[in-house]
């Protein structure tokens, strides 16, 4: 990649000359990011063009790497639970969950947490799914040049995030769950509202099959666009609604039900048929109406109880390990916390984290299939993946 | 005939458009507001009105930055590239009917074909003047506009010689006047869709904004233009609207013809806008196409269309 250096655009007024000359060789390097219109976040796609065909493409990424597994290090676990829903904005209530999960399998606490808890807990995971997916519909529109879809699906969206406010007291980052439980209680009129909220939402899913997937141009954009078959996605890691609209039927929520509810409502894996952008957004407008589903029935069969099983903070860990996973909107949330035992004035803090995102493996597998791709599909199917590039790079 | 009459059409053009801009941009502003449920422009005059002036002032006095252009004397073309544009549109709306209407002037003998002479020369200024800018994106969004110009011009033009064909004039005023009476929007109602596909391509609307896809191309060749540059880039794209919608207008929908009767050229002016509002729709509902789509949409559905329309129309004139 020497020749990325030379060929790059040059402000200064006594650069050599600027002018690139096309040819068949050479062709142009265009630099699509880290500030790139359609780049959700500062990442992108250093892309070699031979007229409109991308015949190279090499990631640039680096660009929020937080270092969180480090700070993870110095953290006690009560303290980590605000971090680790810090890893995506987007899904943070999936990536606590994972992370809370683990922490009680390793304090051996995961039977203290009360009934109603792991309900409110998967209420919360649920709604988020919503709000996550509702957001890949806004940005995936306004990717493809439909102007209606972020203001339509950001009203939605605002639907649930309104839930989530008056349950958990914020709006982005809810730092809701406990270990143990959850923070706060659902009260009556709460659950009143997210019942008239949810079946609200229900009606308002028809426009998102008008808007996106009865759409001539739609389809042209994205029907048998960015194939990805089954052996290639499982070669590479990835999971999630991704992998499921290349027709896998994997969700940890059907298939291993890491949260009780979720074996007490049953849950109906969404499927694509080919594996292409088109059945990338299906699945995922499918996906929201069964959460509104699995949520509404949350909601009716929700326990009365306890929300918290442990009367104070968790600051100490035992030695030992414990890894969880849990269903993400974006794929699998991995959480591994290592523990030697170890205890100071802050309490005892984690000796390694390791956090698994599905959106890493992603990106590599978009660098290899956006050989040959020309320009516009290569937007379509970049964003079709939904990536979370904070959390891919924690 | 008196020539120096014909010294003001260009000034009563300018003046029609800029007023016809003006309407278009803040209706488009409401609209896409009521269609989104916005309230849309709100605090600059009577319910917005003004915030249009506001943004035009704004542009006036942004800073002009122009990128390297290797070698130097072609930073001149690409520099008043703008201009030159916004003089193409000029000659453009003066070849439409309407300031002849509105001056009281006999309108130009033959005015359809000076028309399409004009459409097609600003393809030939945007490709001279971005070709040897560095700026590669706005090296691509040029041959985007290149390869889709080529395509959709052939729809636009046979759009626009079927009436005039049907009617055996290439006089605007004569072709207005419809088919014994009936406006071709009925007799050739095929003619006037792709008509209207080939205008949304010409101005570069959405479904068509391809070489311009700010999420793809990031402006495509209109990029790198800031400040007054911008500004009159927009004027000329949106004075090239506007002559297309007035040539629609008069080809399809019966001219200056209107009931009640209003002064001269207004019916014309409404009915130009209601096209204008049409597409206001159009771009506010669809997503874009990819170029492939555009370039293959555009040679195998809607070139054949145009020519079917064609056609029929050449039967019209054989018949009648």
């Amino acid at each position: 990649m020497e020749a990325l250096s030379t060929t790059s655009f040059s402000a200064t007024r006594h650069a050599p000359p600027t002018t690139f000359i096309y040819d068949e060789d050479s062709g142009i390097y265009l630099s699509m990011g880290p500030q790139h219109p359609a780049m959700h976040g500062p990442w992108g796609f250093r892309v070699k063009l031979q007229g409109e065909v991308i015949v190279e493409a090499e990631p640039i990424t680096g660009y929020i790497h937080r270092g969180l597994e480090k700070l993870f290090e110095k953290r006690n676990p009560q303290q980590g639970l605000i971090l680790a829903e810090r890893v995506c904005f987007m899904d943070n209530v999936n990536w606590q969950l994972a992370y809370v999960i683990s922490v009680e399998n390793l304090l051996g606490v995961r039977d203290l947490v009360p009934r109603r808890a792991e309900w409110l807990r998967a209420i919360a995971a649920e709604l988020n799914r919503i709000a996550s997916h509702f957001l890949f519909l806004a940005t995936y529109g306004h990717d493809l040049g439909l102007m209606l879809a972020p203001v339509f699906a950001f009203r939605e969206r605002d639907l649930v995030i309104n839930l989530l406010d008056a349950l958990t007291g914020h709006r982005i980052t809810y730092n809701y769950l406990r270990i143990g439980g959850v923070a706060r209680d659902a009260k009556p009129s709460w659950i009143n509202n997210a019942k008239r909220n949810l079946k609200e939402l229900r009606k308002r899913m028809n426009r998102y099959y008008d808007l996106y997937l009865s759409s001539e141009i739609f389809a042209e954009r994205t029907r048998g666009k960015g194939v990805l078959a089954a052996e290639e996605l499982i070669r590479h890691g990835v999971t999630g609604p991704v992998l499921r609209a290349s027709r896998v039927p994997l969700d940890l929520r059907a298939t291993s039900p890491y949260l009780e509810p979720y074996e007490a409502v049953g849950v109906n894996i969404a499927l694509g048929r080919n594996g292409d952008n088109y059945d990338r957004v299906l699945v995922r407008i499918k996906e929201i109406e069964e959460s509104i589903r699995i949520a509404e029935e949350l909601l009716e069969t929700l326990p009365y109880g306890k929300i918290l099983g442990i009367d104070q903070p968790v600051i100490s860990l035992r030695r030992g390990y414990s890894y969880s996973v849990v269903e993400g909107s974006r794929g699998w949330f991995q959480f591994l916390v290592v523990s030697t035992g170890g205890f100071s004035k802050k309490g005892s803090m984690p000796y390694r984290v390791k956090i698994s995102n599905p959106c890493i493996q992603m990106i590599y597998l978009i660098a290899e299939k956006l050989r040959g791709m020309m320009l516009s599909d290569a937007i379509a199917f970049i964003n079709s993946m939904d990536l979370c590039i904070g959390g891919a790079e924690r | 005939m008196n020539v120096v009459e014909y010294l003001r059409v260009p000034q009563i053009s300018l003046a029609l458009s800029i007023g016809f801009i003006y309407l278009c941009v803040y209706t488009m502003r409401k609209l896409m507001a009521r269609v989104t449920w916005r309230i849309g422009p709100k605090y600059v005059g009577p319910a917005g009105f003004f915030q249009v002036f506001a943004d035009i002032l704004k542009l006036m006095v942004k800073e002009d930055v122009l990128p390297d252009v290797e070698p130097r004397y072609m930073r001149i073309i690409y520099g008043s590239a703008p201009f030159l544009l916004l003089g193409l549109s000029l000659a453009l709306v003066s070849a439409t009917p309407i300031p002849y209407l509105v001056a009281h002037i006999e309108p130009l003998r033959n005015s359809l074909i000076w028309l399409l002479l004009i459409l097609s020369l600003d393809i030939v200024v945007l490709i001279v003047s971005t070709w040897y800018v560095s700026s590669k994106y706005v090296f691509i969004g040029s041959y985007r506009a290149l390869a889709q110009m080529l395509s959709y011009d052939a729809v636009l033009a046979m759009s626009v010689l079927a009436p005039a064909i049907a009617s055996r004039s290439a006089d605007i005023a004569v072709v207005s006047k419809g088919l014994h009476g009936l406006w071709y929007v009925v007799s050739l109602p095929l003619g006037f869709v792709t008509g209207l596909v080939g205008v949304l391509a010409e101005i570069e609307a959405v479904p068509f904004d391809v070489p311009e896809a700010p999420t793809e191309v990031v402006g495509g060749w209109e990029l790198e233009y800031t400040g007054p540059r911008f500004l009159s880039l927009f004027l000329a794209k949106r004075m090239e609207a506007f002559a297309l919608f007035v040539l629609l207008a008069s080809l399809y929908l019966g001219g200056d013809a209107g009931y009640p009767p209003l002064p001269r050229g207004t019916w014309l002016f409404i009915k130009a806008f209601l096209v204008a509002v049409l597409v206001m729709f159009i771009v506010a509902s669809y997503p874009r196409y990819s170029l492939r789509g555009v370039l293959s949409r555009g040679w195998r559905v809607w070139v054949p269309l145009a020519y079917a329309n064609l056609v029929l129309a050449m039967i019209y004139s054989a018949l009648w």
